[in-house]
Protein backbone atom coordinates (compact mmCIF):
# COMPACT_ATOMS: atom_id res chain seq x y z
CA UNK A 1 0.00 0.00 0.00
CA UNK A 2 0.94 3.73 -0.67
CA UNK A 3 0.21 5.68 2.16
CA UNK A 4 1.14 9.44 2.73
CA UNK A 5 1.76 10.78 6.10
CA UNK A 6 1.10 14.35 6.48
CA UNK A 7 3.02 15.73 9.66
CA UNK A 8 6.52 14.05 11.01
CA UNK A 9 6.13 14.83 14.53
CA UNK A 10 6.11 11.63 16.70
CA UNK A 11 3.21 10.15 15.75
CA UNK A 12 4.05 10.62 12.40
CA UNK A 13 7.51 9.97 12.42
CA UNK A 14 6.90 6.51 13.91
CA UNK A 15 3.78 5.83 11.97
CA UNK A 16 6.26 6.22 9.15
CA UNK A 17 8.83 4.00 10.54
CA UNK A 18 6.02 1.27 10.87
CA UNK A 19 4.54 1.34 7.94
CA UNK A 20 8.58 1.25 6.06
CA UNK A 21 8.85 -1.84 8.20
CA UNK A 22 5.96 -3.97 6.85
CA UNK A 23 6.86 -3.15 3.44
CA UNK A 24 4.57 -0.03 2.37
CA UNK A 25 5.62 2.67 0.36
CA UNK A 26 5.27 5.75 2.22
CA UNK A 27 5.80 9.95 1.63
CA UNK A 28 6.16 11.94 4.34
CA UNK A 29 5.37 15.64 4.62
CA UNK A 30 6.55 17.94 6.85
CA UNK A 31 6.26 21.39 6.92
CA UNK A 32 9.01 22.79 8.96
CA UNK A 33 12.09 22.98 7.09
CA UNK A 34 14.68 22.31 10.20
CA UNK A 35 12.19 19.14 11.57
CA UNK A 36 12.77 18.01 7.21
CA UNK A 37 16.27 18.69 7.20
CA UNK A 38 16.74 16.19 10.12
CA UNK A 39 14.79 13.03 8.47
CA UNK A 40 16.48 13.31 5.04
CA UNK A 41 19.22 11.05 6.25
CA UNK A 42 16.71 8.25 7.48
CA UNK A 43 13.99 8.65 4.46
CA UNK A 44 15.68 10.01 1.24
CA UNK A 45 13.28 10.96 -1.12
CA UNK A 46 10.41 9.84 1.16
CA UNK A 47 10.40 12.97 3.07
CA UNK A 48 9.03 16.00 1.31
CA UNK A 49 8.99 19.59 2.49
CA UNK A 50 6.24 21.50 2.41
CA UNK A 51 2.46 22.24 3.51
CA UNK A 52 0.45 19.09 2.80
CA UNK A 53 -2.91 21.55 2.71
CA UNK A 54 -1.30 22.88 -0.05
CA UNK A 55 -2.29 20.69 -3.42
CA UNK A 56 0.91 21.48 -5.47
CA UNK A 57 2.63 19.73 -1.89
CA UNK A 58 0.39 16.95 -2.08
CA UNK A 59 0.78 15.98 -5.54
CA UNK A 60 4.63 15.82 -4.94
CA UNK A 61 4.08 13.56 -2.48
CA UNK A 62 2.05 11.48 -5.11
CA UNK A 63 -1.42 12.30 -3.84
CA UNK A 64 -2.67 11.25 -7.11
CA UNK A 65 -1.89 7.68 -7.01
CA UNK A 66 -1.85 7.07 -3.17
CA UNK A 67 -4.23 4.21 -1.02
CA UNK A 68 -4.18 5.67 2.15
CA UNK A 69 -3.53 9.61 3.53
CA UNK A 70 -3.30 10.05 7.41
CA UNK A 71 -2.95 13.58 8.79
CA UNK A 72 -1.09 13.45 12.32
CA UNK A 73 -0.47 17.55 13.05
CA UNK A 74 -0.62 18.56 16.40
CA UNK A 75 -3.86 21.04 15.36
CA UNK A 76 -7.07 19.92 14.12
CA UNK A 77 -7.68 22.94 11.29
CA UNK A 78 -4.65 21.43 9.57
CA UNK A 79 -5.76 18.01 9.91
CA UNK A 80 -9.27 18.40 8.47
CA UNK A 81 -8.33 20.43 5.65
CA UNK A 82 -5.20 18.12 4.37
CA UNK A 83 -7.56 15.41 4.70
CA UNK A 84 -10.45 17.39 2.62
CA UNK A 85 -8.35 18.51 0.07
CA UNK A 86 -6.65 15.16 -0.71
CA UNK A 87 -10.25 14.21 -1.07
CA UNK A 88 -11.57 16.64 -3.07
CA UNK A 89 -8.63 17.30 -5.41
CA UNK A 90 -6.82 14.12 -6.05
CA UNK A 91 -9.53 11.63 -4.92
CA UNK A 92 -7.53 9.61 -2.35
CA UNK A 93 -9.66 6.86 -1.54
CA UNK A 94 -9.53 6.95 1.99
CA UNK A 95 -8.17 9.43 4.98
CA UNK A 96 -7.55 9.43 8.23
CA UNK A 97 -7.43 12.18 10.74
CA UNK A 98 -5.80 12.82 14.02
CA UNK A 99 -8.36 14.67 16.20
CA UNK A 100 -6.56 16.51 19.25
CA UNK A 101 -9.71 17.95 20.17
CA UNK A 102 -12.58 15.90 21.30
CA UNK A 103 -15.01 18.54 20.43
CA UNK A 104 -14.00 18.15 16.89
CA UNK A 105 -14.35 14.74 16.69
CA UNK A 106 -18.30 15.16 15.13
CA UNK A 107 -17.04 18.06 12.73
CA UNK A 108 -14.50 15.60 11.12
CA UNK A 109 -17.16 12.21 10.80
CA UNK A 110 -20.01 14.60 9.04
CA UNK A 111 -17.23 15.98 6.77
CA UNK A 112 -16.15 12.93 5.21
CA UNK A 113 -13.23 11.88 6.77
CA UNK A 114 -12.79 8.38 6.77
CA UNK A 115 -11.59 7.54 10.22
CA UNK A 116 -10.46 9.62 13.25
CA UNK A 117 -7.78 8.80 15.47
CA UNK A 118 -8.91 10.79 19.04
CA UNK A 119 -5.32 10.92 20.67
CA UNK A 120 -6.82 12.75 23.83
CA UNK A 121 -9.27 10.30 24.41
CA UNK A 122 -7.19 6.90 23.72
CA UNK A 123 -4.81 9.03 26.85
CA UNK A 124 -7.28 9.47 29.03
CA UNK A 125 -8.79 5.81 28.18
CA UNK A 126 -5.30 4.20 29.37
CA UNK A 127 -5.16 6.48 32.20
CA UNK A 128 -8.86 5.50 32.86
CA UNK A 129 -7.80 1.70 32.96
CA UNK A 130 -5.41 2.41 35.66
CA UNK A 131 -8.32 4.28 37.76
CA UNK A 132 -10.22 1.46 37.18
CA UNK A 133 -13.58 0.03 37.53
CA UNK A 134 -16.54 1.84 35.11
CA UNK A 135 -15.02 3.75 33.03
CA UNK A 136 -15.45 3.60 29.59
CA UNK A 137 -13.01 4.96 27.07
CA UNK A 138 -13.67 5.42 23.33
CA UNK A 139 -10.49 3.23 21.86
CA UNK A 140 -12.11 3.84 17.67
CA UNK A 141 -14.15 5.41 15.98
CA UNK A 142 -15.38 5.14 12.44
CA UNK A 143 -18.55 6.29 10.47
CA UNK A 144 -21.38 5.58 13.02
CA UNK A 145 -19.67 3.34 15.07
CA UNK A 146 -16.81 3.00 17.87
CA UNK A 147 -14.88 0.53 19.74
CA UNK A 148 -14.79 1.09 23.44
CA UNK A 149 -13.08 -0.43 26.69
CA UNK A 150 -14.70 -0.42 29.73
CA UNK A 151 -13.73 -2.25 32.95
CA UNK A 152 -16.06 -4.46 35.10
CA UNK A 153 -16.42 -2.90 38.53
CA UNK A 154 -16.79 -5.22 41.69
CA UNK A 155 -20.58 -6.23 41.97
CA UNK A 156 -22.19 -5.22 38.66
CA UNK A 157 -25.07 -7.80 36.97
CA UNK A 158 -22.91 -9.23 34.48
CA UNK A 159 -20.46 -11.05 36.39
CA UNK A 160 -20.57 -14.43 35.88
CA UNK A 161 -23.36 -14.66 33.32
CA UNK A 162 -22.78 -16.01 30.29
CA UNK A 163 -22.44 -13.72 27.44
CA UNK A 164 -25.34 -14.36 25.22
CA UNK A 165 -28.03 -14.07 28.60
CA UNK A 166 -27.20 -10.48 28.93
CA UNK A 167 -29.29 -7.88 26.94
CA UNK A 168 -26.70 -5.48 25.07
CA UNK A 169 -27.87 -1.91 24.02
CA UNK A 170 -29.15 -1.62 20.01
CA UNK A 171 -26.37 -2.39 17.52
CA UNK A 172 -23.64 -3.36 20.14
CA UNK A 173 -21.54 -5.97 20.69
CA UNK A 174 -19.23 -7.33 23.25
CA UNK A 175 -15.60 -8.45 21.08
CA UNK A 176 -13.18 -9.27 23.63
CA UNK A 177 -12.62 -9.12 27.35
CA UNK A 178 -9.02 -8.52 28.59
CA UNK A 179 -8.23 -10.82 31.98
CA UNK A 180 -4.97 -10.81 33.52
CA UNK A 181 -3.25 -9.20 30.61
CA UNK A 182 -4.70 -11.84 28.45
CA UNK A 183 -7.18 -10.75 25.96
CA UNK A 184 -9.71 -13.27 24.40
CA UNK A 185 -12.55 -13.43 22.34
CA UNK A 186 -15.83 -13.15 23.55
CA UNK A 187 -18.28 -16.18 22.51
CA UNK A 188 -21.89 -16.43 23.44
CA UNK A 189 -21.44 -18.83 26.57
CA UNK A 190 -17.99 -17.10 27.71
CA UNK A 191 -18.63 -15.68 31.27
CA UNK A 192 -17.44 -12.37 33.00
CA UNK A 193 -15.59 -11.90 36.02
CA UNK A 194 -15.33 -8.97 38.04
CA UNK A 195 -12.06 -6.65 37.10
CA UNK A 196 -12.31 -7.68 33.59
CA UNK A 197 -11.80 -5.17 30.69
CA UNK A 198 -14.15 -5.44 28.16
CA UNK A 199 -13.74 -4.49 24.30
CA UNK A 200 -16.85 -3.66 22.52
CA UNK A 201 -18.81 -2.16 19.33
CA UNK A 202 -21.14 0.29 20.27
CA UNK A 203 -22.08 3.93 18.73
CA UNK A 204 -23.02 6.74 20.77
CA UNK A 205 -26.37 6.07 21.70
CA UNK A 206 -25.38 2.29 23.07
CA UNK A 207 -22.66 3.79 24.73
CA UNK A 208 -24.67 5.01 27.74
CA UNK A 209 -26.25 2.43 27.91
CA UNK A 210 -23.85 -0.01 28.08
CA UNK A 211 -21.85 1.84 30.71
CA UNK A 212 -24.99 1.61 32.70
CA UNK A 213 -25.32 -2.28 32.47
CA UNK A 214 -21.88 -3.03 32.86
CA UNK B 1 -27.70 41.31 13.22
CA UNK B 2 -25.17 39.44 15.17
CA UNK B 3 -22.19 39.07 13.44
CA UNK B 4 -18.78 37.36 14.66
CA UNK B 5 -16.09 38.42 13.03
CA UNK B 6 -13.00 35.85 13.61
CA UNK B 7 -9.64 38.14 13.10
CA UNK B 8 -9.03 41.60 13.72
CA UNK B 9 -6.36 41.83 11.35
CA UNK B 10 -6.38 45.05 8.29
CA UNK B 11 -9.57 43.42 6.48
CA UNK B 12 -10.95 42.30 10.28
CA UNK B 13 -10.75 45.77 11.23
CA UNK B 14 -12.16 47.04 8.03
CA UNK B 15 -15.29 45.14 8.41
CA UNK B 16 -15.68 45.93 11.60
CA UNK B 17 -15.80 49.58 11.26
CA UNK B 18 -18.50 49.13 8.79
CA UNK B 19 -20.55 47.00 9.99
CA UNK B 20 -20.11 48.86 13.35
CA UNK B 21 -21.75 52.15 11.91
CA UNK B 22 -25.06 50.18 11.27
CA UNK B 23 -27.28 48.74 14.13
CA UNK B 24 -25.12 45.70 14.41
CA UNK B 25 -24.26 43.06 17.26
CA UNK B 26 -20.64 42.83 16.94
CA UNK B 27 -18.66 39.74 18.12
CA UNK B 28 -14.51 39.88 17.49
CA UNK B 29 -12.60 37.09 18.13
CA UNK B 30 -8.34 36.94 17.79
CA UNK B 31 -5.70 35.01 18.77
CA UNK B 32 -3.74 38.17 20.21
CA UNK B 33 -5.42 40.53 22.43
CA UNK B 34 -2.98 43.33 21.29
CA UNK B 35 -4.70 43.21 17.76
CA UNK B 36 -7.93 44.56 19.27
CA UNK B 37 -6.03 48.19 19.91
CA UNK B 38 -7.08 50.10 17.03
CA UNK B 39 -10.47 48.55 16.66
CA UNK B 40 -11.34 48.91 20.49
CA UNK B 41 -11.02 52.77 19.99
CA UNK B 42 -13.34 53.18 17.09
CA UNK B 43 -15.74 50.85 18.36
CA UNK B 44 -17.20 50.82 21.82
CA UNK B 45 -20.26 48.61 21.73
CA UNK B 46 -18.57 45.43 19.89
CA UNK B 47 -17.59 42.62 22.40
CA UNK B 48 -13.83 41.53 21.88
CA UNK B 49 -12.59 38.02 23.15
CA UNK B 50 -9.04 36.75 22.80
CA UNK B 51 -8.65 33.04 21.85
CA UNK B 52 -8.66 30.42 18.90
CA UNK B 53 -11.16 30.53 16.47
CA UNK B 54 -10.50 26.51 15.88
CA UNK B 55 -11.51 26.08 19.34
CA UNK B 56 -15.32 25.40 19.20
CA UNK B 57 -15.58 26.19 22.91
CA UNK B 58 -14.25 30.20 21.82
CA UNK B 59 -16.87 30.34 19.27
CA UNK B 60 -19.40 29.23 21.67
CA UNK B 61 -18.43 31.93 23.96
CA UNK B 62 -18.14 34.47 21.02
CA UNK B 63 -22.33 33.67 20.12
CA UNK B 64 -21.95 31.52 17.38
CA UNK B 65 -24.94 29.59 18.17
CA UNK B 66 -27.46 33.16 17.97
CA UNK B 67 -24.96 34.27 14.88
CA UNK B 68 -26.37 35.47 12.00
CA UNK B 69 -23.83 36.24 10.27
CA UNK B 70 -19.71 34.49 10.56
CA UNK B 71 -16.81 35.67 8.96
CA UNK B 72 -13.58 34.06 9.31
CA UNK B 73 -10.82 36.80 8.47
CA UNK B 74 -7.41 35.74 9.76
CA UNK B 75 -4.38 34.75 8.20
CA UNK B 76 -4.48 31.27 8.37
CA UNK B 77 -6.18 29.76 5.47
CA UNK B 78 -6.89 26.24 7.40
CA UNK B 79 -7.95 28.21 10.62
CA UNK B 80 -10.41 29.92 8.41
CA UNK B 81 -11.84 27.03 6.37
CA UNK B 82 -12.42 25.11 9.68
CA UNK B 83 -14.12 27.71 11.98
CA UNK B 84 -16.16 28.51 9.12
CA UNK B 85 -17.38 24.84 8.51
CA UNK B 86 -17.90 24.74 12.26
CA UNK B 87 -20.04 27.35 11.65
CA UNK B 88 -22.20 26.35 8.57
CA UNK B 89 -22.47 22.64 9.56
CA UNK B 90 -22.71 22.08 13.13
CA UNK B 91 -24.00 25.49 14.42
CA UNK B 92 -26.12 26.49 11.34
CA UNK B 93 -24.73 29.57 10.53
CA UNK B 94 -27.20 31.07 7.50
CA UNK B 95 -24.08 33.57 6.38
CA UNK B 96 -20.84 32.17 6.35
CA UNK B 97 -17.72 33.69 4.75
CA UNK B 98 -14.09 32.46 4.80
CA UNK B 99 -10.99 34.15 3.58
CA UNK B 100 -8.46 32.00 2.01
CA UNK B 101 -5.87 33.22 0.29
CA UNK B 102 -4.51 29.99 -1.56
CA UNK B 103 -6.60 29.67 -4.82
CA UNK B 104 -6.58 26.45 -5.48
CA UNK B 105 -8.11 25.66 -1.51
CA UNK B 106 -10.50 28.38 -2.17
CA UNK B 107 -11.90 27.03 -5.50
CA UNK B 108 -11.95 23.60 -3.66
CA UNK B 109 -13.72 24.53 -0.88
CA UNK B 110 -16.52 26.41 -2.96
CA UNK B 111 -16.67 23.96 -5.86
CA UNK B 112 -16.92 20.92 -3.78
CA UNK B 113 -18.34 22.09 -0.68
CA UNK B 114 -20.14 24.88 -1.19
CA UNK B 115 -18.54 27.20 1.12
CA UNK B 116 -18.20 30.70 0.51
CA UNK B 117 -14.64 31.86 -0.38
CA UNK B 118 -13.31 34.90 -0.94
CA UNK B 119 -9.91 34.60 -1.76
CA UNK B 120 -7.45 37.98 -1.90
CA UNK B 121 -4.67 36.97 -4.15
CA UNK B 122 -7.45 36.38 -7.05
CA UNK B 123 -8.67 39.63 -6.61
CA UNK B 124 -4.81 41.12 -6.19
CA UNK B 125 -3.99 39.50 -9.48
CA UNK B 126 -7.06 40.18 -11.24
CA UNK B 127 -6.39 43.64 -10.23
CA UNK B 128 -2.96 44.21 -11.14
CA UNK B 129 -3.83 42.54 -14.57
CA UNK B 130 -6.73 45.04 -14.72
CA UNK B 131 -4.45 47.81 -14.26
CA UNK B 132 -1.70 46.72 -16.92
CA UNK B 133 -4.65 46.86 -19.30
CA UNK B 134 -4.10 42.70 -20.13
CA UNK B 135 -6.99 41.03 -20.96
Amino acid sequence: MFVIIAGAGRVGYNLAKGLLAEGHEIALVEKDKSRYQTLVDEFGESVINGDASDAFTLKQAGANRCDLLVATAGNDEDNLVICQMAKIVYMVPKTIARVNDPKNEVLFTKLGIDQTVNTTNMISALIGHKVGAGFLAELLSFQNAEIVQIEVPEGSGVIGKPVKDLILPKDTLLIASIRDEQVQVLKGDSTILANDSLIALTNKAGEEALRKLI
Amino acid sequence: MKVVICGSGKVGTKIAEALGQQDNDLVIIDRDADAFRPIEAILTNAQFISGNIADQDVLVKAGIEGADIFLALTNDDNANIFSAQIAKELFKVKKVIACVKDPVRAKAFTDELGLVTVCGTDLIADQIKKKMGAK
